[in-house]
């Protein structure tokens, strides 16, 4: 992408932001099938909150050699400084967070049947019968649970509640069973990841396409910043890794790049859907208000700004509770001006979710073309 | 300071979007203080430097932000659906008038419900703006209003929506117009997002290292029909907390507050609160920890369009404030 002038960088009218360069190249089919390909890995890859050592292998592969300087911090955070970027330019933290919503075992009964819990907010409704993978040897089970024919709703009101159910390995004994899994080892959805068209769909997409975007921008850095990444740990257990991250970097600015859900099923009575949060195929989602963060408004007028000018599609997520990392990284030291910008997507914290390509391809244009074009005037 | 609550209170300024209220605290601040600054969170620092080698570094800070709704969705036919921003109650929302930020009105009305004498749920409010469709409504996901209220007297006393937290404000910039000797630093802050779980004060903390913190904010007063027994009351001075919601005020500084009212013949009230309005904890554990207490003015109707105060609180917290400011700390 060309570089903008240095003088004022904000357009008057899309017209001279086009001149100016500001309109975003796609990327190329080549980057395009490597960052596919890398969405595929970090989907089907187990990084439950708390140990996303799998997800943190495939970052630091990536970057390897294309960033300026890279480490991990003690809560497992990865943070790199992009190569390239300019060092007078704007200190921006980009995050996303590594971390997906599971389970992990807690103990093994005498059957060789493994109790859970979950870990942050899995959809309790979407568990029985679910193909999952325990512990980092990825031993493949099921969660087992009551077959329909048995229950008996008066004698058992919750049977697909986790209480009732347990995860089978096929062991026949405890003993057995623990050669093979642990208590504390954490377990995640057997799901496969898939394109069908305009459609990807597989597990922990939430934010697995996050950290997608975030790789191809340390790999190829916009002009004019100093792009500072954070792949954050433990976010969905309390934003723990980015709290952390956003004190050491200490950064001018940060945009959160998550996955936030589209509720955007059509209501069973035929009124209006007036909370689906977002929609799909309505473009990247821009955070006006959410239960952790008001984000900074300047901020919400440059992506929007951007998004108009760049002729890119994109949506309010709308304003109400749920959070992300900018929750913990706006309140990090003397305050950092924050923004998030999320990939909608269906049925998240589930064993599939679903986003639009099409949705993930504006969201990396818009977040490149926003960073190109970030100057202090826009925080302030 | 009458005329300056009236202005304060009429300004818009939900929890994000202080600006006017920045602008006229800023005005206001003019010539009284050492310095003026802005952090990256929008509030503002006015700090008065230390005079003498037995002053310490204290902060007061006031609220600038105020409950209000933001849009969320405009629906086909041209309603404004919207979310709470701050403690905004259904129960205090139908028929009354909003006000976004460029000035334009609207209403809020409730769906029609089978059962109409049980609350409703934000899901059913919505703001009639006079639009007639989706298309050529102007108004987007995101926009904030507050409620639209001018101040009225009541008796002698003030009501007026935002009108707790700006008669706070008011009180800091009093104690600061009148302060004319005090041996500490003192840091006036005038915070942002307050509403929505004290975030501005946190980061004023962090960015200002104060040792000893006083929060300065509307307390809910009790005594209305049916009220609590151990009623804080309209009239019967500044409220000190000894506790709000989980922050427990540090012992020192409420006996500090209380012994200095007593001695200078100042009315005033201890009061314990299990929810929290503003949440001094985040500033209490702010860096290595800061001494911290809250004083409150009492205020009726808390988070409606018409909280009421008593003007005799607010000038009784200024003198208060001034004496407390004025000689070393005793701890």
């Amino acid at each position: 992408m060309p570089r903008t002038s240095t003088a004022r960088a904000r357009p008057r009218s899309a017209p001279a932001a086009r001149r100016r360069g500001i309109r975003p190249q796609p990327a190329s089919p080549a980057v395009l099938r490597k960052s596919l390909e890398r969405l595929r890995r970090l989907s089907e890859a187990s990084g439950v909150s708390g140990d996303e050592g799998a997800v943190r292998q495939i970052v630091l592969e990536t970057i390897e050699g294309h960033a300026d300087e890279v480490r991990v911090d003690a809560l497992g955070n990865v943070l790199a400084r992009a190569r390239a970027g300019s060092r007078r330019g704007l200190r921006v933290m980009l995050t996303a967070h590594m971390d997906e919503v599971g389970l992990m075992v807690l103990g093994v009964t005498a059957e060789g049947m493994l109790k859970f819990d979950r870990v942050g907010g899995v959809d309790e409704r979407a568990l029985v019968a679910k193909p999952v993978l325990v512990g980092r040897a990825r031993i493949p089970g099921v969660i087992g649970g009551t077959p329909p024919h048995l229950i008996d709703w008066a004698d058992e009101p919750s049977p697909y509640k986790i209480p009732a159910l347990a995860i089978d390995i096929g062991a026949r004994t405890k003993e057995e069973a623990l050669e093979r899994v642990h208590p504390g080892d954490a377990v995640v959805f057997a799901t496969r990841f898939e394109r069908l068209g305009n459609v990807l769909r597989g597990k922990a997409l939430d934010d697995r396409v996050g950290v997608a975007t975030l790789l191809e921008l340390v790999l190829d850095p916009p002009p004019g910043i100093e792009l500072l990444a954070a792949f954050t740990t433990q976010e969905e257990v309390g934003l723990r890794g980015a709290a952390v991250a956003a004190h050491a970097l200490d950064p001018q600015a940060a945009i959160v790049l998550d996955c936030t859900p589209a509720n955007d099923l059509p209501l069973w009575d035929g009124r209006e859907n007036t909370t689906y949060n977002t929609r799909l195929g309505f473009g990247p989602a821009i955070y006006v208000g959410d239960g952790g963060t008001l984000p900074n408004p300047r901020l919400i007028e440059h992506l929007v700004r951007t998004a108009e000018a760049a002729g890119l599609p994109y949506q309010y997520r709308q304003p109400g509770g749920g959070s992300t990392d900018a929750a913990a990284i706006h309140l990090a030291r003397k305050g950092i001006p924050s923004i998030s910008l999320s990939v909608p997507g269906r049925y998240l914290h589930t064993p599939l979710s679903m986003i639009h390509f099409d949705d993930w391809r504006a969201s990396v244009s818009l977040v490149r073309a926003a960073l190109a074009r970030l100057r202090l005037d826009n925080i302030r | 300071m009458k005329a300056l609550i009236r202005k304060l209170s009429e300004a818009y300024g939900p929890s994000g979007r202080e600006d006017a209220l920045r602008q006229i605290v800023r005005a206001e601040l003019r010539g009284l203080s050492d310095y003026i600054s802005e952090d990256p969170l929008g509030n503002l620092h006015a700090v008065i430097k230390q005079k003498a080698r037995s002053g310490r570094r204290i902060m007061l800070a006031a609220p600038m932000d105020e409950v209000g709704l933001q849009v969320s969705h405009v629906d086909e036919n041209g309603f404004l659906r919207f979310a709470p921003l701050g403690p905004l109650e259904p129960l205090h929302c139908v028929g009354a008038r909003v006000r976004f930020a460029d000035g334009r009105v609207g209403v809020i009305g409730v769906e029609s419900r089978g059962e109409a004498s049980a609350l409703p749920t934000v899901h059913q409010l919505f703001v009639d703006v006079g639009a007639v469709d989706r298309d050529s409504s102007a108004f987007k996901p995101g926009e904030a209003a507050v409620f639209d209220r001018a101040l009225a007297e009541v008796d002698g006393r003030l009501v007026g929506k935002a009108l707790g937290g700006r008669t706070a404000v008011a009180v800091l910039l009093e104690t600061l117009r009148h302060l004319k000797r005090t041996p500490h630093e003192v840091q006036f802050v005038f915070s942002v997002q307050e509403h929505v779980g004290s975030r501005g004060a946190r980061t004023a903390a962090f960015a200002l290292e104060p040792e000893v913190a006083l929060t300065v904010d509307a307390a809910p007063a009790s005594d209305i029909p049916r009220g609590s027994p151990a009623a804080i009351a309209l009239g019967h001075g500044p409220v000190i907390r000894a506790r709000e919601g989980y922050a427990i005020s540090d012992p020192r500084i409420v006996e500090w507050m209380a012994t200095r009212a007593s001695e200078a013949r100042l009315p005033h009230q201890l009061g314990v609160f299990d929810t929290s309005a503003s949440n001094p904890t985040t500033v209490q554990t702010s860096r290595a920890g800061v001494v911290t207490a809250g004083l409150g003015l009492p205020c009726r109707y808390l988070y409606t369009s018409s909280e009421m105060v008593d003007l005799s609180d607010a000038e009784n917290a200024v003198k208060l404030l001034l004496s407390l400011l004025a000689s070393p700390l005793p701890f």
